[in-house]
């Protein structure tokens, strides 16, 4: 299951403005076990944030 | 991610057949942080956890591209926890659940590896129940091909954990079963047929309903195929022709396709 998180897909070239952020706030997920962005220091990370309409 | 309600994203994962994370959001901090304004918005964070880019995500491609060249697959769990990590890779939650337990009742773990234990415990145990009650609301509802899989998912997954042996024993008793197993079979393409409902493609779904109602008649799957099937036809929905602008207005086959 760890394996195949996307959301942790690789390391990237840090942008020159880039800004701090909060942690991820989830109640819940699917398909992996509870993460917070610190877990996954030393990944870039993917997210996609949708809706489902 | 999506900050909707869970019932809404449990059947969009489901639908779409969903394999990586999904977190259910419990407010707009961290969308708004990203710089979310529209669905669907991307975000990459590099690995130092800084926001690199924002944007939709058909214009993700170049970028992933170019973070996939330095890329490093770091443990996700702290150290005294790498045993389980390899564990989990392998789905083996059962085996984790032991070996976080052990782990935390060796009182061995500092606070914070101790705190993570307990997570991944509650985490597990909550995976458990979930796919306990899809087992029992299934068969409630008559969805044995839902049951089937979440049964399925229990007995390779989850053993020694409370339940899991008995899915096991119900696993096997079912495959002795044909009928069962002739439900489970009717359910499986019933889903595959009322996804592609969903996809506006009634003609294909009405052949998947059709050959179900042949191939395992007397099941409820059975009953079921042949009362969607009915559905489409009396709705004149088959024979929609999704390139006909009148058809798609009206919700089933305008004069012209409905003789086709």
């Amino acid at each position: 299951m760890l394996s195949s998180i996307v959301l942790a897909l690789a390391a990237a070239s840090p942008r020159g403005d880039a800004s701090e952020l909060p942690d991820f706030d989830a109640t819940l997920w699917w398909n992996s076990i509870p993460l917070t962005l610190e877990q996954l220091r030393g990944r870039a990370v993917f997210v996609e944030s949708f809706r489902t309409w | 991610m999506s900050d909707e309600e869970t019932g809404l994203i449990e059947k969009y994962v489901e639908k779409h057949k969903i394999g990586f994370p999904i977190a259910r959001l419990g407010s707009g901090e961290f969308e708004k942080a990203i710089g979310v304004t529209g669905f669907p918005t991307s975000a990459l964070i590099d690995p130092r956890g800084k926001l690199v880019w924002t944007g939709h995500p058909a214009m993700a491609d170049g970028k992933i591209g170019d973070a996939l060249k330095g890329s490093k697959k770091t443990p996700l769990l702290p150290a005294a926890l790498a045993d389980v990590e390899k564990l989990l890779d392998k789905k083996q939650f059962g085996a984790a659940h032991g070996a976080l337990a052990q782990l935390k009742d060796g009182g061995k773990l500092a606070q914070a590896d101790a705190a993570a234990a307990q997570a991944l415990l509650d985490y597990i145990e909550k995976r458990s129940e979930a796919l306990h009650r899809q087992i029992a609301d299934g068969i409630t509802a008559e969805d044995f091909f839902g049951a089937w899989r979440a049964m399925n998912q229990l007995a390779t997954g989850f053993v020694p954990m409370p339940g899991a042996t008995e899915a096991v024993a119900k696993v096997e008793e079912w495959k002795q079963d044909p009928a069962m197993m002739a439900e489970v079979d009717a359910g499986e393409k019933l889903a595959e047929a009322a996804e592609l409902e969903d996809e506006g493609e009634f003609e294909a779904a009405y052949k998947i309903y059709k050959a179900i109602v042949k191939k395992h008649k007397d099941t409820k799957g059975a009953a079921r195929a042949a009362a969607k099937a009915r559905e489409l036809d009396e709705g004149a929905k088959r024979k929609i022709d999704k390139s006909c602008g009148e058809c798609r207005q009206l919700g089933r086959a305008c004069v012209r396709h409905s003789k086709g």
